[in-house]
């Protein structure tokens, strides 16, 4: 997939009708934005799971405000992020406000406490403001998403990247397919500067050199861990050596000379030894 | 006529090289209804072409990425979890995983003998043992069934004193000792479904050792977990069978 495309927001009832209706568009990269505990479906994960690399979730701030709802929560979302190949490797979980919520009332710490417990450390939550009137403040981002499910917001790239330091921005799928359906739109809302902002943002798979570069971390800790596996093997073989060899000095060794030598005649008469090795060292003493 | 049971197979990857083999391996499993489900260490290099090559095999697997948390039972449970929230349907499920044991000299041929379990010969023979005796619930290589110490009243293993915490905890009380160490066996699914409904796998995962730890030389909470899933089919009244 071109890592150069934007990531389109699309909410999973649409995504599901959508994939039902043999309409969904198969080449779009998707930003699966969950707004309601009764998302989290069967078929959702079976999307996700088939959708690979194509997709990121995202999760709307109303699904962490309720803590007990959220504790319900916390291992689903774990179970999308595992079967989403970009959020558990990148370590991105982008949440989305819509201008009525503040970010410090919504309970991403309880979130990233569970995932850090499940393994996932250094996931990154960044909230993104979907308000209405469209100020931006510092560290917020603004999102494109679906018609009537939050808040749609249609900032000029432009603007935004002036508000913020780290600009994320979707588009809605809903408005892609109208552009796509109406050419003249795109000349309306200046789409191709909207991807150029889009690219320089959102996680959109690595590029090319950042994979190189994570693959190669990953085979250098590969090689530490073989070398450990080598260090460790000794220590082991070590223990497992003086373990037989203490085994033999208690099981056989303490016993008598004389049982010893009785016990090597009593081979010879099972014939598990040679006779004539009892009286030299230079024949063959057990049959191959 | 007899139907084909469900099976569902839990696999977890952990090496880089061990999935250009998995294909073969599970060949048998793919004359019946099977459901995979593949764990990738997230540490595990090389994912994509591990992914690519297990959804060229299994076509529609589920496969997902977790950290090295568990070893593979850490990944066996994130994959349990992935099972009851898919809701996929299975008579009998398989676990497995790419062992390598690599501190171990004999770890070839443990691998070889955990793997006897699904020769298409085996496969056959597993599911009739199943069909043929409703009180099995647990099918491994027979030589991999061991006994946990038990003397004095109280296991007196390495993993003892964490052993009695967990079984308290889970509610655990198996009749037997014995366990299938490695964690390569066939496991009648309902039993298994039963208890993980009650325990949130990912809550007992979230208890285990990060890393590649081990049990030579003291208990750890994984190597528990080891025991404890051949006990939670036990302490249903169900029995394990060697193959």
């Amino acid at each position: 997939m071109n890592s150069t495309l934007p990531y389109y927001s699309i909410r999973p009832s649409l995504l599901i009708q959508e994939i039902k209706d043999g309409s969904f568009f198969n080449n779009y990269k998707l930003n699966i934005i969950l707004g309601h505990e009764a998302e989290f479906t069967p078929q959702l994960y079976s999307i996700v799971n088939k959708l690979g690399n194509k997709c990121i979730i995202s999760l709307s701030a109303h699904l962490l405000k309720d803590l007990a709802k959220l504790q319900h929560l916390l291992p689903e979302i774990y179970t999308l992020l595992a079967l989403n190949k970009i959020s558990a490797e990148k370590r991105v979980l982008p949440v989305l406000i819509d201008g009525r919520e503040q970010p410090q009332f919504i309970n991403i710490e309880v979130l990233q406490n569970y995932l850090i417990k499940q393994g996932l450390t250094g996931i990154q939550l960044p909230v993104f403001n979907c308000s209405e009137n469209g100020l931006q403040t510092v560290d917020d981002c603004s999102l494109f998403v679906v018609k009537d499910q939050l808040k749609e917001v249609q900032y000029a790239g432009s603007e935004m990247l002036s508000n913020s330091g780290m600009v994320n921005i979707t588009f809605s799928y809903e408005l892609i397919k109208e552009i796509e359906i109406n050419e003249p739109l795109i000349n309306n809302i200046n789409d191709f500067e909207r991807y150029r902002v889009i690219n320089s943002a959102i996680p959109s798979g690595n590029t090319h050199e950042e994979e190189l570069n994570w693959e190669l971390e990953l085979w250098k800790r590969r090689t530490g861990l073989y070398k450990e596996f080598l260090s460790l093997s000794k220590h082991i073989q070590e223990q497992e050596y003086y373990d037989l060899h203490n085994w033999y000095k208690n099981e056989y060794e303490i016993l008598p000379l004389w049982y010893k030598r009785f016990g090597h005649i009593i081979k010879v008469i099972m014939g598990k030894r040679s006779f004539k090795s009892l009286f030299s060292d230079k024949v063959k003493k057990y049959r191959d | 006529m007899e139907t084909k049971p469900k099976i569902a197979v839990l696999y977890h990857l952990f090496y880089e090289d061990t999935f250009v083999n998995v294909g073969r391996e599970l060949q048998p499993l793919l004359d019946f209804e099977t459901c995979f489900l593949f764990n990738i260490c997230e540490d595990t290099p090389g994912k994509k072409s591990i992914v690519a090559a297990l959804q060229n095999e299994f076509p529609g697997c589920y496969i997902i990425f977790t950290s090295n948390k568990g070893k593979d039972i850490g990944g066996k449970l994130a994959l349990l979890n992935l099972f009851l929230r898919s809701k996929e349907e299975a008579d009998l499920m398989v676990f497995l995983h790419d062992k390598k044991s690599l501190q171990a000299l004999k770890s070839s041929r443990w691998k070889k003998d955990l793997l006897k379990i699904i020769t298409p010969e085996n496969c056959k023979k597993i599911i009739r043992m199943f069909r043929e005796n409703k009180d099995t619930g647990l099918i491994a290589t027979k030589e991999y069934i061991i006994e946990e110490p038990f003397t004095e009243g109280k296991f007196s293993g390495k993993n003892g004193i964490m052993l009695e915490r967990l079984l308290q905890q889970y509610e655990v009380s198996s009749p037997v000792n014995s366990f299938v160490a490695g964690t390569m066996f066939w496991v009648r699914a309902k039993a298994m479904i039963d208890f993980f409904l009650q325990h949130d796998p990912l809550e007992v995962r979230m208890d285990l050792e990060d890393g590649n730890i081990l049990d030579n030389f003291s208990g750890t909470i994984t190597h528990s977990w080891e025991r404890i899933l051949s006990w939670v089919i036990t302490s249903q009244g169900y029995s394990i069978k060697g193959i």
